[in-house]
């Protein structure tokens, strides 16, 4: 069974979008990895310990590693090289058609928990890359969702006034 | 004193529990009903609900805090930062129930609270103080005097705030009016009053802090001082002790300084008076004084080996600071504290909420953690969203950066975004290692945005990822108590036989 993955790093212009699948037998991996064109395929050994860290056991190697899984969210924590800035990243499940369509986001979505003080589009709309579409604001801090890159508004989910989840859709384009 | 109530929340109220443990006290929390299960409910003895999530109506409602202390036969308050603090009518409600207040009383609060009253107390304890005048009016001639009597650039700044709203740089006389105008509006709708002053503007001035503690004795000492001058929009991200960049000779008189406001007005408690430190001139000028206990205390605490926060016990139960700081005022090493906060400084620092899936805090020699959360809480929007400081020691600042670096990269926080990445990235920032920084450093740096998470996964973590895809979701949240197998959760789109998610080494 394939999945695909889309990087939430909010830094990333373009987010990194993956397709996975494993096969498992006992504790063994078989991971097909495919980022674009290029696959990779991994065997390993995967056991989690009782305090709840994974080991991965790849040619030889064991190194730990720290997963939480939150809905679509998936967490994932390593033991990085000095010059590595944070070994922690957010893998969002997406959609394997959107993913495809390499579009990057189509769902636009609250980046925290807070409350919606603008709704700027109606369903149909044309936008343009960066135009404002959904106003969220917490601790008294607004923040603007913008179109990432000209598009139909194909959905509006929320309405203003409306208290949203961080990770909750609040706009769909196409 | 027995039993003290702890007026706050987050980990400046388990420090306090613990301060607390240190001298055989009990300890009393208060909570909102977003905090029922937060940490500081756990670490403390006892604990009493105080209201809603709002603020307004928990923990600044001095009506129900005094009603815990009350139900609980508490006799001593804590107010820790933040929150009821600095309000002297809650220091004189808290005296007037016939408790302690752990703090100085209101009427040395008072007189300091306005910035240019202060003012006028550091000028009378012979404490250097930059050009300024209050604006009575914004007539052109009174803005004429202003620029001629304090200079360009200038600062604009509300006389009763704080957290550098409404502050504003002016650099010619034609922008003064609409700067004024400005600091205006935003000084009537966040602080008591709209009166305003302005001073001079020191280019990449310093914030120098001095810890200062006096006893009810009238004995007032300085415990050497802290430099904070890694700011964002005016909020500490960086905290170091010494301050890397004085001579002995300003160390001494910048300290000195500190400890003469402080005498100037009786003060009793822990405090602190900041500075701006003009590295060029080399000069030092009285910011303010806050009355409290400061975020940044454990710096000043692990290079002279002071608890501040017991310290701040004893005073108030009558002890000697003969006898509280003995053999403990030389400063050995440095020590610098990082803020670890649930914001994502990629996306314009803007604050996260919700549950730590995992928060794993860092276990390296001579780092210490001041966390208000563990794995599993919650998170709650209504509140500051500092989850931690990490605190680091070194013979010396280089050594001090480098377990810093060791300490963020052991730190895992999973379900809110954090600025780790970002911190991680100062530590081997050239200028912050040279010391070459300055107030506005950060904000020209990375005003808007900064280092965030990254999209870099070892072979191992996409196994992993590929491993949550097909198993659906893994029933491992958290982790960390020990007993924890995991267990899967049936997948509908999984049509794998035979898959199961392996403990091994579980019992």
């Amino acid at each position: 069974m394939k999945r695909n993955y889309q990087s939430a790093a909010t830094s990333a212009e373009q987010p990194t979008a993956l397709e996975v699948s494993a096969l498992t037998s006992g504790d063994r991996l078989q991971v097909t990895v495919k980022q674009g064109d290029v696959e990779q395929k991994l065997g390993v050994t995967a056991v989690q310990t009782p305090a709840g860290d994974w080991l991965v056991e790849h040619g030889g190697i064991v190194r730990p590693v720290r997963l939480s899984l939150d809905r679509d969210m998936t967490w994932l924590s390593t033991s990085q090289p000095a010059d590595a800035r944070s070994g922690t990243t957010r893998w969002r499940r997406v959609e394997a058609l959107r993913a495809r369509h390499g579009h990057g986001e189509s769902q636009v979505r609250s980046p925290m928990t807070g409350r919606v003080v603008q709704v700027s589009v109606s369903v149909g709309d044309a936008v343009i890359k960066g135009q404002v579409l959904v106003v969220v604001e917490a601790m008294k801090m607004e923040h603007a969702l913008k179109a990432p890159a000209e598009a139909k508004v194909a959905k509006v989910l929320v309405k203003v006034g409306q208290q949203v989840e961080g990770g909750q859709e609040l706009v769909e384009l196409e | 004193m027995h039993k003290v109530l702890i007026a706050n929340r987050g980990e400046i109220a388990v420090r306090i529990a613990r301060g607390c443990r240190v001298l055989g006290l009990q300890s009393v929390a208060v909570f909102s009903d977003a905090d029922r299960l937060a940490r500081h409910v756990r670490i403390a003895d006892e604990a009493v609900r105080v209201g809603p999530a709002e603020s307004a109506q928990s923990y600044l409602n001095i009506e129900a805090i005094l009603a815990a202390a009350k139900l609980t036969g508490a006799d001593a308050v804590h107010p820790g930062y933040g929150f009821l603090s600095e309000n002297c009518d809650f220091a004189d409600a808290v005296e007037a129930a016939g408790l302690i207040w752990i703090g100085p009383p209101a009427k040395v609060i008072e007189p300091i609270q306005s910035k240019t009253s202060a003012k006028a107390v550091a000028q009378a304890a012979g404490v250097p103080t930059a050009p300024a005048a209050v604006v009575d009016d914004f007539e052109p001639a009174t803005l004429d005097k202003i620029a001629q009597t304090i200079g360009f650039p200038l600062l604009v700044k509300p006389q009763d705030g704080g957290g550098g709203k409404g502050m504003q740089r002016v650099d010619r006389r034609e922008d003064l009016l609409s700067a004024l105008q400005t600091a205006k509006r935003i000084a009537a709708s966040a602080f008591k009053s709209d009166k305003l002053f302005v001073e001079r503007y020191v280019e990449h001035a310093r914030h120098v802090e001095v810890q200062v503690l006096g006893d009810r004795y009238g004995t007032v000492i300085h415990a050497f001082e802290r430099d904070c001058s890694v700011q964002r929009r005016h909020q500490k991200v960086i905290e170091e002790s010494p301050c890397p960049v004085l001579s002995e000779a300003e160390r001494a008189a910048i300290c000195e300084s500190g400890r003469a406001f402080a005498a100037q007005v009786g003060y009793q408690g822990a405090g602190t008076v900041e500075f701006l430190f003009d590295p060029l001139e080399r000069k030092h000028y009285f910011l303010e004084m806050n009355t409290r206990l400061q975020v940044e205390h454990p710096v000043t605490e692990v290079v002279i080996g002071l608890d501040l926060v017991v310290a701040q016990l004893r005073i108030a139960r009558g002890e000697k600071l003969g006898d509280i700081a003995r053999g403990k005022l030389t400063q050995r090493g440095h020590a610098l504290e990082v803020r670890i906060y649930a914001e994502d400084p990629a996306a314009g620092y803007v604050p996260q909420a919700g549950t730590l899936l995992r928060a794993t805090w860092p276990d390296v020699p001579f780092v210490r953690v001041d966390a208000g959360f563990e794995s599993g809480d919650a998170v709650p929007v209504y509140y500051d969203p500092m989850l931690a400081k990490i605190i680091a020691w070194g013979g010396d600042r280089d050594e001090a950066a480098e377990r810093m670096k060791a300490a963020l990269r052991e730190t895992t926080v999973h379900g809110v975004v954090t600025n780790i990445p970002m911190l991680l990235a100062l530590m081997d920032d050239a200028e912050f290692r040279a010391s070459a920084v300055h107030t506005g450093w950060l904000d020209a740096t990375w005003g808007s945005a900064a280092p965030g998470q990254g999209e870099m996964l070892t072979d191992s973590a996409v196994a992993l990822l590929a491993l949550a895809g097909v198993g659906g979701p893994l029933a491992q949240r958290g982790g960390g108590d020990g007993a924890q197998v995991a267990a899967r959760v049936p997948d509908p789109w999984d049509s794998l036989a035979g898959f199961r998610l392996s403990s091994k080494g579980a019992a």
